[in-house]
């Protein structure tokens, strides 16, 4: 059976790299959750927030 | 007349210029001129600045190797086989020739830093909202900072008056003071931060630990907790504001972009609202966190874990990892650009093989004078005899 083609168009090796990526970014964002249980969602680092 | 009037300065070529075209090295962008000087550029050109030549760099500034260029790879004039690092490489390449004593950069996840230490020269990034962003083509923008490469720190001290201040064309630097006087300091205390996830190689760590001797600074040894989450935040955040902003140009004009790029633009858009939320709330955590890590002047790394790498190596082992050359690049750099802190690249002695070796020093949000006085501290008593 043919596998579907992305939608996105990209190859492969490109879906590959997007698949890693986005697996490191989440690992390293869940084992966030200690850091973050008692931070306010509305706290930035000083200045950033103004240009978000 | 200015200190800098008739000094020849390469610009970056993600720096609008009425004189010269503007591609951020990248095939997606025509080769036109705009007819329009960045906020900063217009500074410099009106103190008297020679706006000498644009300057390779890494494709849209989005990767730290110089490798991805529409104008081909950028080689250090230290060792051409090796890369300069990036992506304002050719910004640091220009410097360490001797082709121009000041060249521009931007720096979003070390972008100035890296070639800065990987070339040998010194580089600066201002704190988030004290140097202008306008007219500076942007790679992610709550963490892009402007900033100057040069061939000394004096220099640097030198141009930051026309390149820090207000500027009602970008919002972040509104109520931005002017760049204060470098005052004097007396022996720094800086806080070393080392432990898992700031792995270094021996050469480097040994080069950056004997500066630090020689300096005579004041100095104690930290860690620092939730390495991989603060990157993962500083990698969500970067991935998300580039697929925001390229999004119309990419669906327009997608062959004008490398492969690479593509697929980085296409990694932000499958990111969740809701990861993007918790990215932010990490990088108010890292604040927080390195408010809590003691009375400093500065926290002090080596600006990257290993030497400039050869030319086509893609991988890098130091400190009992493996990691790819990019990341190797952006390795310590970007806790600054996810903080929105200053910071500083000095050259501080050569490994074994000959190549530069470089300390970066970070200091408190807003406090960029006081920053670069401790560097002119630190690089008197570290480069004294160079």
């Amino acid at each position: 059976m043919h596998k579907m083609p992305d939608p996105s168009g990209l190859s492969e090796e490109q879906l590959k790299e997007i698949a890693a990526t986005l697996k490191r970014i989440r690992e390293g964002l869940e084992c966030a959750d200690r850091l973050v249980a008692s931070e306010p969602s509305h706290v930035f680092a000083p200045k950033i927030q103004d240009a978000i | 007349m200015s200190p800098i009037d008739g000094v020849p300065i390469a610009i970056k070529d993600n720096y609008l210029t009425e004189d010269y075209p503007t591609t951020a090295c990248s095939g997606a962008l025509p080769l036109e001129r705009q007819g329009q000087d960045a906020t900063i550029v217009a500074n410099l050109r009106k103190a008297g600045a020679v706006i000498f030549a644009k300057t390779n760099m890494h494709e849209w500034a989005y990767g730290a190797t110089n490798s991805t260029s529409s104008f081909g790879a950028t080689r250090n004039p230290c060792n051409p086989g090796r890369i300069t690092g990036g992506s304002s490489g050719g910004s640091g390449a220009a410097v360490a020739a001797g082709i121009v004593a000041a060249a521009l950069g931007s720096d979003t996840g070390g972008s100035i830093r890296i070639p800065s230490s990987a070339c040998g020269v010194y580089g600066f990034k201002p704190s988030y909202g004290r140097a202008s962003r306008h007219g500076v083509l942007p790679l992610s923008w709550s963490l892009d900072a402007p900033g100057p490469i040069t061939a000394a720190l004096d220099d640097i001290i030198h141009l930051m008056p026309f390149i820090c201040g207000d500027d009602r064309n970008d919002p972040a630097t509104f109520h931005s003071p002017a760049f204060g006087q470098i005052g004097l300091v007396d022996r720094p205390r800086l806080i070393n931060l080392v432990g898992e996830g700031l792995e270094r190689s021996d050469d480097v760590d040994a080069g950056v630990l004997s500066a630090l001797r020689r300096s005579g600074a004041d100095v104690a040894h930290r860690g620092l907790d939730g390495m991989s989450a603060y990157f993962a935040a500083w990698e969500a955040i970067l991935h998300c504001e580039a697929s925001s902003y390229h999004a119309e140009l990419l669906a327009r004009n997608p062959s004008g972009f490398t492969a690479l790029t593509r697929a980085h633009l296409e990694a932000g858009t499958r990111i969740s609202g809701v990861e993007l939320l918790k990215a932010q709330r990490i990088r108010g955590q890292l604040t927080r966190q390195l408010n809590g890590l003691g009375d400093r002047d500065a926290l002090v790394l080596p600006t990257l874990p290993v030497v400039a790498p050869r030319i086509g190596d893609d991988w890098q082992s130091f400190g009992g990892r493996q990691v790819t050359t990019q990341d190797s690049m952006t390795w310590f750099c970007w806790l600054g650009n996810l903080a929105g802190l200053p910071c500083i690249s000095i050259p501080c002695g050569r490994s074994p093989e000959g190549l530069p070796i470089g300390m970066m020093l970070m200091g408190r949000h807003g406090q960029d004078e006081h920053l670069l006085a401790v560097a002119r501290w630190m690089d008197r008593r570290i480069n004294a005899d160079a």
